[in-house]
C-alpha cells in the first residue's frame, strides 16, 4: 500500500492518514469481557436470589421479571452498581464524549435472571429499544468433555457477504474473521455488547445450572430534548 | 402512493405428497448408515453428539429413494432460482445445478448452530422424519431463518411496533413436518434449535449452484 490520499467518510472523520499505510477494523461492533471482581460468596448470594425467584414447575430455560435489578434485596443492589458501575466504564472509554459530560448521562436498565439447567438453552434474542446488553454470571458448571461450546454465549455472524469465500478470505485472523463469536461465561464476569446483536446461549451440558442475569441499557442526556420540529 | 416490498428474500416451500413409503425407505436407510464411514469427515462446525451429520454426496448413492428424493430437490431448486430470476426458461434449461448434499439424524436436545453457506446460490432442506411425539405435537428442532436486516428494529416507536408482512422485521421459524421441502437462498442464516421430542428427527440438505 502507498497511499497519499486522505480518505474521510461521511462525517468527515479522517479515516487514514496521508502517507501512512495500515489495516483498520471498519465497522467494528465492541464486544467486552469484564471481570466484575465480584467474589464467591457475593456469586453464591446472587444465584440464591434468583433460585428463588424460580417457579416450582421450572422450565429448563427460567426467566424472571424484568425487575430483578431493583429488587429490595441488596444483592440485587449490590449487583446493579456492579453491572451498571462496568457499563459505564467500558462505554465511556469507548466514546468521543468527556469523561465529565459522560459521567452526567441517566443510566436506564432492567434486568432479569436467567436459569439454564442441562439441556437447556437461551434462544435466539435481540432488544430493540436499548443501547446495551450485559450479561452476568453468577454461576456455572463444567460440561462434559464431549461437548464443545456447551453454556456459551453466542453471538451471531450477520454479514452477508461471507458467502463469496476464496482461499485467501476462509482463513482470516480476529478481528476479521467471519463466524459467530462464542464467550464463556464465568462467574463474577460479564460481557457487554450492543443490544442489538442477535445472540442466544447455547445448549448446557453441565449438571450445574448456569445463572446470568441480562441486563438492558441505555444512557440518557436528560437535557436533550425528546420531541420533533412537528 | 404505491408501497412496494424492497429487499425481499424468495423462500419456497412445496411438500412431497405422497411421502409416507419414501420416508420410510430414507429413514431405514440412513439409520443403517449412521456410522463412522458415512460420517462428514470435515464439519463445518463443532459437531454434537446428538446430531449425526453425513457426507456431501448424498445424491451419488444409486439407492432408487435417494435417486427419487434427489429429483423432488433438485427439481423444486431448479423452480424456485427460475421463478425468482428474468433469466427465461430457455437459458435455465441449459444450466447445470450442483449439489453437496447430506444427512442429518437429530436425537433428543440436537442441534445447529447459526450459519450460512458460502459458495452456493440455493440451500434446500427437506424433512424425512418431523420427530413429533404420539400426539403429532412438534417439540423444538424447528429451522429458524434469521432476517437479513439485523438491527433495523432496533429502534421502534408506536408506528414501527406492529408492521405487517412482509415488511415487519423478524425471523421466520419452520415447523417442518414430513415430506416438507423449503428452499431459500444459501446467504440466509439459518439453525436449528434444540431438539425435545423424544424420537428422532431426520432432514436431508442440499446447497447448489448453477453452472453452464
Amino acid at each position: 500500500m502507498n497511499s497519499f490520499r486522505l480518505d474521510m467518510d461521511d462525517t468527515g472523520h479522517m479515516t487514514a492518514l496521508a502517507g501512512q499505510s495500515g489495516t483498520v477494523p471498519l465497522f467494528a461492533t465492541p464486544f467486552a469481557a469484564v471481570n466484575t471482581g465480584a467474589d464467591r460468596h457475593f456469586n453464591a448470594r446472587l444465584a440464591s436470589l434468583c433460585e428463588s425467584q424460580r417457579s416450582d414447575h421450572a422450565p429448563l430455560h427460567f426467566r424472571g421479571r424484568e425487575d430483578f435489578l431493583d429488587l429490595s434485596d441488596a444483592t440485587a443492589g449490590e449487583l446493579k452498581r456492579l453491572i451498571l458501575g462496568s457499563a459505564t466504564t467500558v462505554v465511556a472509554g469507548l466514546n468521543s464524549i468527556g469523561a465529565a459530560e459522560f459521567g452526567k448521562l441517566h443510566i436506564q436498565a432492567r434486568g432479569w435472571c436467567s436459569i439454564v439447567q442441562r439441556n437447556g438453552h437461551v434462544p435466539a434474542q435481540h432488544f430493540p429499544g436499548a443501547s446495551w446488553l450485559a450479561v452476568y454470571c453468577a454461576q456455572a458448571g463444567e460440561s462434559n468433555a464431549e461437548f464443545k461450546s456447551a453454556g456459551v454465549l453466542r453471538l451471531y455472524e450477520r454479514r452477508l457477504g461471507s458467502i463469496y469465500r476464496d482461499a485467501s478470505n476462509s482463513e482470516l485472523k480476529s478481528p476479521y474473521r467471519y463466524g459467530n463469536h462464542t464467550w464463556t461465561p464465568v462467574p463474577g464476569w460479564m460481557a457487554l455488547f450492543p443490544a442489538h446483536l442477535p445472540h442466544e446461549v447455547s445448549v448446557v451440558r453441565s449438571a450445574t445450572s448456569l445463572i446470568l442475569v441480562f441486563a438492558m441499557i441505555r444512557f440518557v442526556d436528560v437535557n436533550a430534548k425528546d420531541s420533533g420540529n412537528g | 402512493m404505491e408501497l412496494t416490498a424492497a429487499f425481499a428474500v424468495p423462500i419456497g416451500q412445496s411438500r412431497l405428497e405422497p411421502c409416507d413409503r419414501l420416508n420410510r425407505e430414507l429413514a431405514q436407510l440412513f439409520l443403517a448408515r449412521e456410522t463412522k464411514e458415512y460420517q462428514n469427515p470435515a464439519p463445518s462446525h463443532n459437531p454434537q453428539p446428538e446430531m449425526f451429520e453425513s457426507r456431501v454426496d448424498l445424491f451419488t448413492w444409486p439407492e432408487p429413494c435417494i435417486q427419487e428424493l434427489r429429483k423432488f430437490m433438485l427439481e423444486s431448486v431448479f423452480r424456485v432460482a427460475m421463478a425468482a430470476s428474468e433469466t427465461v426458461r430457455e437459458e435455465f434449461a441449459l444450466l447445470s445445478l450442483n449439489n453437496d448434499t447430506w444427512f442429518h439424524i437429530t436425537r433428543p436436545t440436537g442441534y445447529f448452530v447459526a450459519h450460512n453457506h458460502a459458495l452456493a446460490s440455493w440451500s434446500a432442506v427437506y424433512c424425512v422424519k418431523d420427530g413429533a411425539d404420539t400426539a403429532g405435537e412438534l417439540r423444538g428442532g424447528l429451522l429458524r431463518l434469521f432476517d437479513t436486516r439485523a438491527g433495523a428494529d432496533a429502534y421502534l416507536d408506536l408506528a414501527t411496533q406492529r408492521l405487517r408482512q412482509p415488511f415487519i422485521v423478524g425471523d421466520l421459524d419452520l415447523h417442518l413436518k414430513a415430506g416438507q421441502l423449503v428452499v431459500f437462498p444459501s446467504y440466509l442464516f439459518h439453525e436449528v434449535t434444540p431438539y425435545y421430542g423424544s424420537d428422532t428427527r431426520i432432514t436431508v440438505a442440499s446447497n447448489c449452484w448453477f453452472t453452464a
